[in-house]
């Protein structure tokens, strides 16, 4: 039998110290049962450094601190394998949900924005919860425990932007810009700092910061970019079009309803009067809450508008005066039709979700449909 | 898990054995009072005539777990400088060492019914 020296034992224990195990019963059962391998080893040793750390590395599979991160796991987290699983399905689960959500998205295909809000929930919710919770066990030390803390937070705030922002909710924006500031600004120094104390980090932590940087670079990218310019005049052009034929059959009809003396053809004259002033409130009104000011309805300023802004965003239920507009509008469209005709709410309706350029045209074919059905019996 | 068994030749998934280590080491320790690491390794490894060989990586962490759940009392002797730490049942080890006996042998009669096992002979009928 070998007999170990108290200068091998030294040796030893140092060297499995060294290989990080800290705890000092692991570490006494581990040199214990190596001295017990060494003693009753078969062979005739030469070498004890090498026989030893032959012995040692039949321990583990990478490195000998894989044993007392295991005991550790064992001890403080029963259910650790269980939520670790529970955890990658419910990562898989989000994304692949989201995937196909953006999927129906494209295709333009119901249900798109359940299997989002699903998506976005589950990795917001459960998987990064989860993801904070099992590393928070692995027994992070001092700053590392304050940038998990931080990078989960910022990175469920970044989820949450991005659903407000697609289900156009308040707030989307500042969400999004407080987690992708926060993160370069106040995450990514921190974590730099605190992996160059360490050199095999190094590398990794400069990678992991140039995609963080690339990938909120990219987005702000995406975020600035608008139409072409030609793109963006084209929706204008179209609707100056619209509005100078409109303005020149109104005008061909109003001619043709002042040469009509007849009690009729006076009543028809009114008729087109009050229509023509409502369209023109309308009109007006819409454009001031478009461009945020009291001037009166000028093509040219509206151009400065983004023309694919949705009008939903100026014209909401709960606003009265927009309301009183649009009643006053229906009820010049009811005295021609005479209540008879097709429910003019239906105008009330479509006014909502239009494009700002689509809207004034879309109030010019209504106005020039209500004065054709007067000219019918010209 | 880094639980590896060695049944002749084959190596067989931890996924077959999984949960069993902790009956293992139960086992042993209410038949043999009090045993240390090495010694439950080398148990193992006689017993079953070298068919199943734990791994240091598999047992230590649950000798550490166990210890702290409760189901093992330890002792220590000095050898020169080094410190021999020696396992035994507590009186809950003990309780819970019959729960999982009994529960692997239900597993083994249920699985020889849904794998239609001969377990005398080791043959698919």
């Amino acid at each position: 039998m070998y007999q170990i020296s108290s200068e091998q034992i030294d040796y030893m224990l140092a060297q499995i110290t060294l290989q990080g195990i800290s705890d000092e019963g692991l570490r006494d059962s581990i040199l214990d049962h190596v001295c017990c391998l060494i003693e009753n080893s078969q062979e005739p040793i030469d070498d004890f450094e090498h026989c030893f750390e032959s012995y040692l590395k039949k321990f583990y599979q990478k490195n000998l601190e894989e044993i007392e991160v295991e005991a550790h796991l064992l001890i403080n987290f029963k259910n650790y394998y269980q939520m670790k699983k529970f955890m990658l399905l419910s990562g898989i689960a989000g994304a692949g949900i989201l995937a196909i959500g953006n999927i129906f998205k494209f295709m333009h295909w119901p249900g798109t924005a359940i299997l989002i809000l699903l998506g976005i929930l589950l990795l917001s919710m459960v998987f990064i919860p989860l993801l904070f919770f099992i590393k928070l066990k692995e027994n992070p030390v001092g700053t590392q425990k304050w940038l998990l803390s931080l990078g989960t937070l910022l990175a469920i705030s970044f989820c949450f932007s991005v659903l407000f922002k697609i289900m156009h909710w308040p707030y989307a924006n500042m969400l999004g810009n407080i987690s992708v500031f926060g993160t370069i600004l106040v995450f990514v120094p921190i974590y730099l700092v605190n992996s160059f104390k360490t050199k095999d980090q190094q590398t990794n932590a400069l990678i992991t910061v140039i995609l963080i940087v690339a990938a909120a670079g990219m987005l702000y990218s995406l975020m600035a970019t608008r139409l072409s310019h030609s793109l963006q005049e084209a929706p204008w052009m179209v609707l100056h079009q619209n509005e100078q034929s409109s303005q020149q059959f109104k005008a061909y009809s109003s001619q043709i309803f002042g040469s009509d003396s007849s009690q009729n053809g006076k009543q028809k004259m009114a008729q087109f009067n009050l229509l023509n002033k409502q369209t023109e409130a309308l009109k007006n009104y819409l454009f001031q809450r478009i461009v945020k000011s009291n001037e009166n309805y000028q093509l040219e300023v509206l151009k400065d508008c983004n023309p694919n802004d949705l009008v939903t965003s100026v014209l909401l239920p709960s606003d009265q005066s927009q309301v009183k507009a649009l009643e006053e509008f229906e009820q010049a469209l009811n005295q021609i039709y005479g209540n008879k005709e097709k429910d003019v709410k239906w105008a009330k309706r479509e006014l909502f979700g239009m494009r700002n350029s689509d809207i004034f045209m879309l109030l010019n074919d209504i106005e020039k449909e209500a004065i054709l059905h007067l000219l019918k019996d010209k | 898990m880094f639980v590896e068994v060695k049944i002749k030749t084959m190596l067989y998934s931890s996924e077959l054995i999984k949960g069993t280590l902790r009956t293992i080491i139960l086992k042993l320790l209410c038949d043999q009072q009090k045993m240390y690491g090495y010694e439950i390794t080398q148990t193992v490894k006689d017993l079953t005539q070298g068919r199943i060989q734990l791994t240091e990586g598999a047992l230590y962490p649950t000798l550490h777990a166990m210890e702290s759940e409760g189901l093992l009392t330890t002792e220590v002797e000095y050898i020169g400088k080094r410190v021999r730490k020696y396992y035994s049942v507590s009186k809950q080890g003990k309780a819970k060492a019959g729960e999982k006996i009994n529960e692997f042998a239900e597993f083994m009669e249920t699985m020889r019914v849904l794998l239609n096992l001969d377990l005398g002979t080791l043959k698919v009928q």
